[in-house]
């Protein structure tokens, strides 16, 4: 086996029916992962599993070999972005960014310079003190993904992130988050149903159809 | 452009003030100008001086106990609707609704029926222990509608973002849920006060006679000593009490309102954790805590000595004794469902008209909310009293009319009437009535077409809890009520003072009844309750 994501034999109930079953892939170091599938096909239920805030109905994930599916979602390290920034709206830019270093046992210096260094990163230098409300949607958007990478997650989710944003934005920032996960080194599961976005920033695709997660035919 | 959109937003308010005229003018003359005279008439009434009573020790005494046992009742309503709203409104489990619906019960039921069933109950009546049981009793309910009401809008995808940065489920709560959910917590928090600090048939019947509270010594001061200048003067000091706390509550809310982070669709997820199961546990106790009190109420009634039976209820409808001073409980109960009818014509009429300009209102909206909502800070107890004195002194001689109890129930009924339809109302996307507009509805036929359905179901689950408050209403009617047509909670009380087995089995009886009316025509109201809006 290799090191990095496994998800084994999983099911996903919802209601009395069976959502997604078998579901069996890996992700590999590094590698970005595209999941395509249409809208209520249980893609973002899956991500849910994976970052430990719903529970799987059947199967394991593993990480490194070892299982981590009864790890509670605030042990497991993974992060999540969603289709809307979600930033806390009663915190600024620099606190939304900062939320997920408290465990890391950083300075309050420390943490400002590790906000000030995803600021440059997503190009929102010197935007700390800004209330999130004053943000566009795709500045929000950058500030969400600065808040995901800030503790420096072993696995990335993206689920449909760029969906809200006009095309020309969309673009970009496709361009961007790819380059930023491979400077980093970080994996990541893009969930989309635009195929075109899939192909531009994955290294693989995965297709979610009747019930299950296989590997797209060419 | 912007002169027509200002013009127009002038005419709405023009129309807005006119539908409130009627509802204001009520508070203004049956609340404000009694309140605001009760001190110097009731000082030419007595040779004494009004203020002679916040000189009294006994007054401070009275107060002090009045306000610790409120606290008290509101931390421990609070603490426990919060894991309850948590559980109803973010877990999905069987029941529910079923579960939601019942902690609801105990607020719309009378406070005499309430205070009997745990004079029944408790072990412990007759001290300040059992006013806090039964405050919890009542109010947690609502609590814990109000919370859950607004924890259910909150996205849980923030949860969701805040774990995935290595938050903890108490971290989270404390820096993600709280901040959201506090405005709501202190708004259920002010009510619950509100409910406590001037509750009245509770405190009669469980409480420890020799300590009243400020509501239960205006009554004896009223109606025992006749001295209406010192009750009038407790009844002042109570209210600015009341507005003190609401407005402080109104400040804190403002304080820590931020921008909504409100998801359409309140999504509920499989208990998971520890903390999920234990919020579901107490939930479960608190149910079952509630029913118990219920069906002593059912048992008692139904036990006839050492023997099951319907003797009480034969005795409430067919009085065996009819040389009594009393009333057969069956009159009684037609006297209260008509006061109640016309009570909730009055209220449901005046509540949904202030509601409806409120919701138009824009920049007067607060304290035109505030004015027609007035009754609910003033207590029942000084509503009576008010209307008393205006209709001695007034320009129109009440006393004996008809219209006296309905009037002083549909004050106290209006207020809950404007805070069912207005979240209903507000809940409208105003961009609805715009598109009417541009498709060629005049500004009543778009309200029509909008709001009023809205309105109207809204309207119907306003006036079903309005007729179960006009009902079970009992401090305002115990002061305007005539000795020969008593409703069913004044009945009620009267029994309970007359000793003997029958009378007390009378009276569960007669309880037992009101509760199955009550929670009928609850029941029924209910179905129209629209899916969105929010408010109580």
């Amino acid at each position: 086996m290799t090191p990095g994501l496994r998800i084994v034999d999983a099911r996903i109930d919802y209601g009395g029916d069976t959502l997604l079953r078998d579901v069996s892939f890996a992700v590999d170091p590094g590698q970005i992962i595209a999941l395509l599938g249409p809208s209520g096909s249980g893609k973002s239920s899956l991500l849910r599993c994976i970052c430990g805030v719903q529970r799987l109905d059947a199967g394991r994930i593993l990480w490194d070999h070892i299982d981590i599916t009864e790890v509670p979602a605030h042990r497991r390290d993974i992060g999540l972005v969603f289709q809307d920034p979600l930033l806390f709206p009663h915190l600024d830019v620099g606190a939304n960014i900062a939320f997920g270093l408290r465990r890391h046992g950083l300075s309050k210096p420390e943490i400002h310079g590790r906000v000030d260094e995803l600021l440059a990163m997503i190009g929102l230098t010197g935007w700390s003190d800004r209330p999130v409300a004053t943000l566009s949607g795709g500045e929000a958007q950058r500030v969400a993904l600065a808040r995901a990478l800030a503790p420096r997650p072993r696995l990335l989710l993206l689920d449909e992130p760029f969906a809200a944003l006009d095309r020309d934005l969309r673009e970009r920032l496709v361009t961007d988050v790819r380059a930023l996960l491979h400077d980093l080194g970080i994996p990541a599961i893009h969930v989309t149903h635009d195929e075109d976005e899939a192909a531009r920033i994955a290294d693989a695709i995965l297709v979610v159809a009747e019930s299950t997660v296989r590997e797209q035919s060419t | 452009m912007d002169a027509d959109r200002a013009s127009l937003t002038r005419a709405r308010s023009r129309s807005a003030i006119i539908l409130a005229i009627a509802p204001l003018a009520i508070v203004t003359f049956l609340v404000g100008i009694p309140l605001v005279t009760l001190v110097t008439v009731g000082a030419s009434l007595d040779t004494g001086d009004p203020t002679r009573i916040l000189t009294s020790a006994s007054t401070w005494r009275i107060l002090g106990y009045t306000i610790a046992q409120a606290i008290l009742s509101t931390v421990l309503s609070i603490t426990l609707a919060v894991p309850a709203a948590y559980a109803l409104q973010r877990l999905r489990w069987p029941g529910r609704r079923t579960w939601l619906a019942i902690l609801t019960v105990p607020f719309v039921l009378p406070t005499v029926v309430v205070g009997l069933a745990f004079r029944e109950l408790l072990p412990f009546a007759g001290t300040t222990a059992a006013i806090i049981v039964a405050h919890v009793f009542f109010n947690v309910g609502l609590a814990t509608r109000v919370i859950g009401g607004v924890w259910a809008q909150l996205d849980p995808r923030f949860i969701d973002v805040a774990q995935s940065l290595g938050s903890s489920p108490l971290r989270t709560f404390a820096t993600v849920t709280w901040p959201f959910l506090r405005p709501a917590v202190f708004a259920a928090a002010a009510l619950v006060f509100l409910f406590t600090f001037t509750s009245f048939g509770v405190v009669l019947i469980v409480g420890d006679p020799a300590w009243p509270t400020i509501e239960v010594e205006i009554y004896r001061l009223a109606v025992q000593t006749l001295d209406l200048s010192a009750a009038a003067t407790l009844a002042i000091v109570q209210l600015v009490i009341v507005v003190g706390a609401l407005a402080w509550s109104a400040a804190l809310q403002r304080r820590t309102t931020h921008e909504r982070i409100v998801t359409e669709t309140p999504v509920r997820y499989r208990p998971r954790s520890m903390i999920d199961y234990a919020t579901i546990a107490v939930t479960v106790l608190l149910v079952i805590a509630i029913s118990l009190p219920l069906l002593t109420l059912i048992i008692g009634s139904i036990r006839v000595g050492d023997r099951f039976g319907w003797d009480f209820y034969a005795e409430v409808f067919a009085p065996s004794d009819l040389t009594t001073r009393a009333t057969p409980a069956w009159e009684a109960l037609a006297t209260s469902a008509r006061y109640a009818a016309i009570a909730t014509m009055i209220s449901v009429t005046l509540g949904m008209l202030g509601a409806i300009a409120v919701s138009m209102l824009q920049r007067s909206a607060s304290w035109v909310d505030t004015a027609i909502t007035t009754p609910l800070g003033v207590s029942a107890v000084s509503l009576g009293l008010g209307l008393l004195l205006f209709s001695i002194y007034g320009p129109v001689d009440l006393r004996g009319s008809w219209l006296l109890v309905p009037l002083g129930q549909a004050l106290v009924a209006m207020p809950i009437v404007i805070r069912v339809v207005l979240p209903v109302l507000r809940s409208i996307d105003p961009r609805l009535r715009d598109v009417a507009a541009t498709l060629g509805a005049g500004p009543v036929r778009a309200w029509l077409t909008v709001d009023g359905p809205l309105a109207l179901r809204a309207g119907a689950v306003a006036a079903g809890l309005s007729a179960a408050v006009s009902l079970g209403e009992f401090g305002a009617t115990a002061f305007l009520v005539r000795a020969d047509t008593p409703t069913v909670p004044v009945q009620i009380v009267r029994l309970l003072g007359r000793p003997g087995e029958a009378n007390l089995g009378q009276a569960l009886a007669l309880s037992v009844i009101l509760v199955l009316v009550t929670a009928l025509i609850i029941g029924l109201a209910e179905r129209a309750r629209p899916a969105r809006g929010g408010g109580w």
